[in-house]
């Protein structure tokens, strides 16, 4: 698409002292004044349409570009690069203004995504720039506007080359990565863990005297000893449901940018989601903010790994507010066998729907454990006493709404833990022993 | 702000010119008139420097000095005319320490205009008042400026209805008044014609000192690839070969006014005629060629 030439304030400014001049010139009939006119408004006329004339056609097609030296994914505070590679195969040269858009949660750290330069037809220009995240999220890179000035800033022509580029800016714990090859390195990285097997069990229990229907392969030979025979007995690892409940709503972005509580929660799901695949279980995916802003049905394998990836990457807060008995009743609604829910919800208030339609979800099979933002510790400390005491005057009615919810949930015997701004890390441990208990079949 | 020096050094000796020249040529003045000049000159100079503090002080004096002239025509006296008569002399000079300043092109180029068109009015006063034989106030210069302007107006309508009414301001001619009209228009232009912007940043110019690619030296490590990648990004670079770019436009604008000149030589009637025709169409090209909204935003 062409791009129409677009006269400039400055532009309409000296058009119009060139036509002043000129009426001042018509008023005194003076020759000086009407030579002084002429050559101001001449000159503007002429500079807008030799700039309109050699630069006709000006368009995305005059380009060719390239993106290289550019990142996919890069963990938020650490550094990303970008290059891209134009070339100019238009008719004409031209004063250029190039300027690759990025979002502001990327700041540019070293190079720089804007060039002013001359550009002439058939010459290649780069810009290249490293660029550093401040939060989490999926991020596009791109178009990349040109700019045609007029070489006295009398009038300009823009176009738009559409060559977008995502990056993934994640946290410190990554999500399992896309694709077959970056999930069997997690295995290795494991320390090559076979996956659990169907049928007999993998897992060392305990050694046991061997009876005559034993398998004689399970025989412990080196604590055998000549008259007394002992076997192996294993645990049956079964492979668990794991959905992941985020609430996405506002409440989850307190905190500080890059540790909100919807950071901290996203942060441990990946982590339950990096182990849950490793261990063979099935994942799935909630995330909610008074409606469902994103379903993965639980699955295994890469294409849902990358879904998840995908969806944890680029949730983000929403104007919503969580609500339990909207979220349980969606779950119990598409979940076909029962499944660990992990909740990482902040919801305002806790109602007796909730109560409700979490008993509805339980009896289904389906076993909740809930990771509370305390949202006043999302913050730092404030160091000041009096600073101290007004944030605790403030905190006051923050602090009722989650004992509220804290009491409620407990009182219906699932599982709480109640978070501050280093996240619930510590926790998983507790709710990896009660996933693996039931993996065991305990 | 390197270039107002060279700006205000060619753009007001024009203003000084009509001021002497003004001052020079009456008989008889009173001091008055003269010195409020030199104060008004002083205070132009002073709010054309890049000084801020200075243009403060200016502006607050000039405006003093407003309120003093006002207050003595309020009480109609002789003191407060001539404190008028000295602004007005001064008021071209004003004008030109506007054109000088950076800012908007349009209202300079106008202010510079308005300049040279009240110097042409007050050197043909002046040049009418000289044969006079009785000493000459301030008060009697102001009246003769505004008459000779009645004059040019009730000429421009007798032009308009084909009677040969008198136009002083068409009939004034002064050679070293031109040439320091034109140095004054280098002047303006020098600040104002250079490879920028529509949001006035400037571009990268043939002789201008332009940034290369400096060199990474950030408090991280950038690994050896990118590093190399950065190093060989593009630098801003100015037009080389062939005519610098609006070069051709300016050659336009100095070729319509040779032919402006040379009609006006040829048969001065026909001056005005190729000029309306001129603009007519150089503004209906434009119109055509050019989107008229402006810009709302930088980047869509």
């Amino acid at each position: 698409m062409r791009s129409s030439p677009m006269l400039a304030p400055r532009g309409w400014g000296a058009l119009g002292g060139g036509l002043g001049t000129l009426l001042l010139g018509f008023y005194s009939l003076n020759l000086l004044l009407l030579v002084l006119g002429t050559v101001f408004t001449g000159f503007v006329l002429a500079a807008l349409l030799w700039f309109s004339t050699t630069t006709r056609g000006f368009g995305p097609a005059d380009f060719v570009y390239e993106r290289y030296q550019n990142s996919a994914e890069v963990i938020v505070g650490d550094l990303g690069s970008m290059g891209l590679r134009l070339e100019h195969r238009g008719r004409a040269g031209f004063f250029a203004e190039i300027f690759d858009s990025h979002p502001d949660s990327l700041e540019i750290a070293a190079g720089s995504p804007r060039l002013m330069t001359w550009w002439a037809p058939g010459a290649e220009r780069r810009l290249v720039y490293a660029f550093r995240p401040v939060r989490r999220g999926g991020f596009l890179l791109g178009p990349t506007v040109v700019v045609a000035h007029e070489p006295f800033g009398f009038a300009f022509r823009v176009c738009t080359v559409e060559n977008p580029w995502t990056v993934d800016a994640t946290l410190r714990v990554p999500v399992v990565s896309s694709g077959p090859s970056a999930f069997e390195q997690d295995r290795r990285i494991e320390g090559g863990i076979n996956l659990p097997i169907r049928g007999r069990g993998t897992e060392f229990r305990s050694l046991r005297d061997y009876e005559t229907s034993d398998d004689i392969r399970t025989v412990a030979w080196k604590r055998s000893t000549m008259g007394r025979l002992y076997v192996r007995e294993f645990e049956r690892e079964t492979p668990q449901d794991i959905v992941l409940l985020i609430d996405t709503g506002w409440r989850m972005s307190a905190g500080n940018v890059g540790s909100t509580a919807l950071d901290r929660a996203v942060e441990t799901a990946s982590l339950v989601v990096r182990y849950a695949l490793l261990r063979a279980d099935r994942v799935g995916l909630l995330l909610w903010s008074g409606r469902p802003d994103l379903f993965v049905p639980v699955g295994r394998g890469s294409d849902l790994a990358a879904a998840l990836r995908r969806g944890l990457t680029e949730a983000a807060p929403g104007p919503g507010v969580f609500e339990g008995y909207g979220a349980f009743e969606f779950l119990g609604s598409r979940l076909t066998g029962p499944a660990h829910v992990i909740v990482f919800a902040a919801p305002e208030r806790w109602a007796e729907r909730d109560s409700e339609a979490y008993r509805n979800l339980t009896r289904l099979g389906h076993r909740p454990y809930f990771f509370l933002p305390d949202l006043p510790e999302m913050y730092a400390a404030l160091g000041e006493e009096t600073a101290r005491r007004v944030s605790t005057l403030v905190d006051a009615p923050e602090n009722g709404r989650r004992d509220q919810v804290v009491g409620a949930v407990e009182a219906l015997g699932a599982p709480v833990f109640v978070y501050g701004r280093d996240g619930p890390m510590d926790a998983m441990t507790e709710l990896s022993e009660r996933i693996r208990a039931f993996r065991r079949g305990r | 702000m390197k270039e107002v020096w060279p700006s205000l050094l060619l753009a007001f000796p024009v203003t000084l010119y009509i001021g002497v020249v003004v001052l020079g040529s009456l008989p008889s003045t009173e001091g008055v008139f003269g010195g409020m000049f030199v104060v008004m000159l002083l205070l132009a100079v002073l709010s054309a420097l890049p000084f801020e503090p200075i243009h403060l002080w200016a502006s607050v004096v000039l405006l003093g000095s407003t309120i003093v002239v006002l207050g003595a025509l309020y009480l109609a006296t002789g003191f407060g005319i001539e404190l008028l008569a000295g602004s007005l002399l001064a008021s071209p000079a004003l004008l030109m320490g506007y054109a000088t300043r950076p800012g908007g092109l349009g209202w300079r180029l106008l202010a510079f205009a308005v300049a040279l068109t009240e110097g042409i009015g007050m050197l043909s006063a002046a040049r009418a008042l000289t044969t006079a034989v009785v000493p000459v106030t301030g008060a009697e210069f102001i009246r003769e400026f505004v008459s000779l302007n009645i004059t040019q107006i009730t000429g421009l309508q007798g032009l308009l209805m084909s009677s040969g009414a008198p136009l002083p301001l068409r009939d004034f001619f002064d050679p070293v008044y031109v040439i320091l009209a034109a140095i004054a228009t280098a002047g303006i232009l020098f600040t104002s014609l250079r490879p920028q912007t529509a949001w006035g940043e400037p571009l990268p110019a043939a002789g201008a000192t332009s940034p290369a690619s400096e060199v990474v030296h950030p408090p991280f490590d950038l690994g050896p690839d990118l590093e190399a990648a950065l190093l060989e990004r593009s630098s801003p670079q100015p037009a080389f070969g062939g005519w610098p770019p609006g070069v051709l436009a300016l050659l336009g604008g100095c070729g319509a006014a040779v032919l402006v000149v040379a009609a006006a030589f040829l048969d001065p009637g026909l001056t005005l005629g190729l000029l309306a025709v001129g603009i007519v169409v150089g503004l209906a090209s434009t119109i055509v060629v050019m989107r008229r909204p402006l810009p709302t935003s930088r980047y869509p």
